[in-house]
């Protein structure tokens, strides 16, 4: 999938173009919005993500130019958190609105479910990583066809886990979709908690599914 | 563009227009009741003349015509100079029988039917004349004849224009008084403004010391003086706040930005493994998202600040709200051997985030510092208007002194420890400002062993 990234800042172009890329997306980058209307018309993309303060043409008039001819995913990047700002850009056309700074896992993970929305894959309630599987109707966890007794929260962070196997989960991204809360706060609760899981799903077997990336966040994924 | 009138000036000119509009009505009104005064006076004076005319004629044992020359008569009218007298015959009315006294030569030759019965003010004959008039019976015979009393107002007119010249004359002195002493009055009032004027040429935000000298003041002046020192107090005060809170921000980020820079100039000082650079890149990481968490936080507060405040519609169930936010903590008092509790209900309207924010907040402290194996009570209660949220921890507390202070940003009663632990310093600064928002309060009790209990007050419904 082909992403464009309209972006005033170089290095953040250029980190935003190296981690996307690693992720599996063919990324262009414009430096100013002229340079980004250029780039958007000859080329044919599932995704823009935009910054708002631009040299030549902002932001705001290069999504109004966008959404006069096209549906193209549209994300805004911008430094300015004011929830006016936020409501303008999703009322003239974003599909999402990210503000400086940002995690970079929470990035990718806005634009995975920003692509998603056009294909709506329902999600299958048996899910495998390695020798770990999770039945998510049945609510049910077997280990090396062990049963494995999990609270209902712990039970809800591997299912998030197991879904998302292979991508990197933030704190804030876990706090969010497991305990329903979206604000930042004390992000110690999601390391007390992941230290629960792993003692009951990890501790006992040898091959290690959950991973920290320090710094960054929690993955799950069979690395054997 | 002509330059505007000073306010003295003004006032001034439209006093004296004033002035000069009242000073006109009170001499029109004098003037006028004087002359109708002084006619009324004239008519009663003809009136009575007359009527000792008519007396002395019928008393007169003398016959008409006769009577009429008789001496008595002549002594009535022509002893005053002003008076004269006019009979003519009833029955031919354009035959004038005689005049006495001083009469206007037109009159005589004219017709007595002009005149009616009764009193007649005359000015067609370019005199200021009064006259009565009265006929009359003589004695037992037909004949009829009609007097005439003239009297030549010819001093009464003499004063009255006296009397309008002089104020005419003295008029303009009178505005220019006027006028003058207004000016002078206006700008004397104003005199204290001088003070208001200095104060300002001098304030700015580097110097907000100034204030103005409000005794002495004019009562009106005296309330502007004091609700400007009052603004300017506020003002300083707020102006410092900012000015030590950039301070303390500087300060703040300094630390983990000399950390990062350092970590990394030593990491790129010479050639290590990669499993070095990795650690090297994972602190550095850690160390950002400390820097990333005071800027959103620091966003969070420039934002709750330019919210509109109190203008929530949506209901809260703070028992509802307290129970979401233990249900995220309860992993880590479990962790750190504390319980949990929630007891009791309270309505209130409000931000549902801003809410789960603020219990967060002090949830993560109250844990945070709790000593192991004791319980973190989360009470809602009644209190007169308020719901009150207390969240209690038992534990090294706040020494009394510095309570108050905990509010403030960045300020840490434990130097360093709660920067270990990930706290960006700004926490109850945020509470306090959601608690502001919600035209509620934060309230703290404490003591240097603890317990701690934090209350939040918020408007009950």
């Amino acid at each position: 999938m082909r992403v464009l990234i309209i972006e005033d800042e170089i290095k953040t172009a250029e980190y935003l173009q190296q981690g996307l890329s690693e992720c599996g997306y063919i990324v262009d980058y414009a430096l100013t919005g002229t340079d980004g209307m250029h780039l958007f018309r000859a080329q044919e993309y599932e995704l823009v993500l935009l910054d708002v303060n631009l040299p030549e043409k902002d932001g705001w008039s290069i999504l109004q130019e966008i959404r006069l001819g096209s549906d193209t995913r549209i994300i805004m990047l911008t430094a300015s958190g004011r929830l006016s700002n936020k409501v303008k850009g999703l009322e003239l056309g974003a599909d999402d609105y990210l503000v400086k700074p940002f995690e970079f896992p929470e990035l990718v993970a806005r634009v995975r479910s920003v692509l998603r929305r056009s294909e709506k894959i329902s999600e299958a309630d048996a899910l495998q990583v390695g020798d770990l599987e999770i039945d998510s109707a049945r609510r049910v966890v077997y280990r090396s066809g062990q049963r494995i007794e999990l609270t209902a929260k712990e039970f809800s962070l591997l299912l998030l886990l197991m879904r998302n196997a292979g991508v990197v989960m933030t704190r804030t991204q876990i706090v969010s979709l497991v305990w329903d809360i979206n604000f930042d706060c004390d992000t110690n609760v999601v390391d007390v908690s992941i230290k629960r899981l792993r003692a009951k799903i990890d501790e006992p077997f040898q091959n290690k599914l959950i991973h920290t990336l320090r710094g960054v966040g929690y993955v799950l994924e069979d690395r054997q | 563009m002509s330059k505007p009138l000073s306010l003295s000036l003004r006032i001034g000119l439209s006093i004296s227009v004033l002035g000069s509009i009242l000073v006109v009505l009170i001499f029109s009104q004098s003037w006028w009741t004087l002359k109708s005064q002084l006619e009324k006076l004239a008519d009663i004076r003809l009136e009575q003349k007359l009527e000792q005319l008519i007396h002395t004629l019928n008393e007169s044992t003398s016959t008409y015509p006769s009577s009429f020359e008789s001496h008595a008569l002549t002594d009535l009218v022509a002893g005053h100079p002003d008076l004269g007298l006019l009979v003519c015959d009833v029955n031919a009315p354009r035959q004038t029988l005689f005049a006495i006294g001083n009469v206007p030569a037109e009159l005589i030759k004219g017709s007595c039917l002009d005149f009616k019965n009764g009193r007649e003010k005359l000015r067609h004959v370019g005199l200021n004349l009064q006259a009565r008039s009265s006929a009359l019976k003589i004695g037992d015979s037909k004949d009829e004849v009609f007097l005439i009393l003239f009297s030549n107002r010819f001093d009464d007119s003499t004063l009255l224009a006296a009397y309008r010249d002089s104020t005419l004359l003295i008029l303009p002195v009178f505005l220019m008084i006027i006028g003058v002493g207004a000016w002078w009055i206006v700008r004397r009032g104003l005199a204290p403004l001088d003070r208001f004027e200095k104060l300002a040429s001098i304030v700015s935000t580097q110097d907000l010391r100034g204030r103005i000298e409000a005794s002495g003041l004019p009562m009106e002046l005296n309330a502007l003086a004091v609700s400007i020192n009052v603004m300017l107090g506020r003002l300083e005060n707020e102006v410092q706040q900012l000015s030590d809170f950039s301070d303390d921000l500087a300060h703040e980020l300094r630390s983990p930005i000399t950390n990062l820079l350092g970590k990394a100039q030593v990491a790129l000082s010479r050639d290590r493994t990669s499993l070095q650079y990795k650690d090297t890149l994972e602190s550095c990481v850690e160390e950002l998202g400390r820097i990333s968490r005071i800027v959103s936080d620091m966003l969070y507060l420039a934002q709750a600040v330019q919210a509109e405040t109190g203008e929530f519609s949506e209901r809260i169930s703070l028992g509802d709200e307290a129970l979401h936010v233990v249900n995220l903590f309860s992993f880590m008092a479990e962790d750190k051997d504390v319980t949990l509790t929630v007891e009791g209900t309270g309505m209130t309207l409000g931000n549902r985030l801003m809410v789960q924010r603020a219990i967060s907040n002090l949830l993560s402290n109250a844990i945070r510092h709790a000593s192991q194996g004791t319980n973190i009570p989360l009470v809602i209660s009644k209190e007169g208007q308020s719901a009150v949220l207390s969240v209690t921890n038992i534990g090294p507390g706040i020494p009394e002194e510095q309570a108050a202070a905990v509010f403030k940003r960045f300020y840490r009663v434990d130097q360093g420890r709660s920067r270990e632990e990930g706290g960006t310093g700004l926490g109850l600064s945020i509470v306090s400002l959601i608690m502001k928002t919600h035209q509620g309060n934060v309230t703290v009790i404490s003591s240097e062993a603890g317990p701690t209990t934090f209350n939040l007050w918020f408007k009950l419904v």
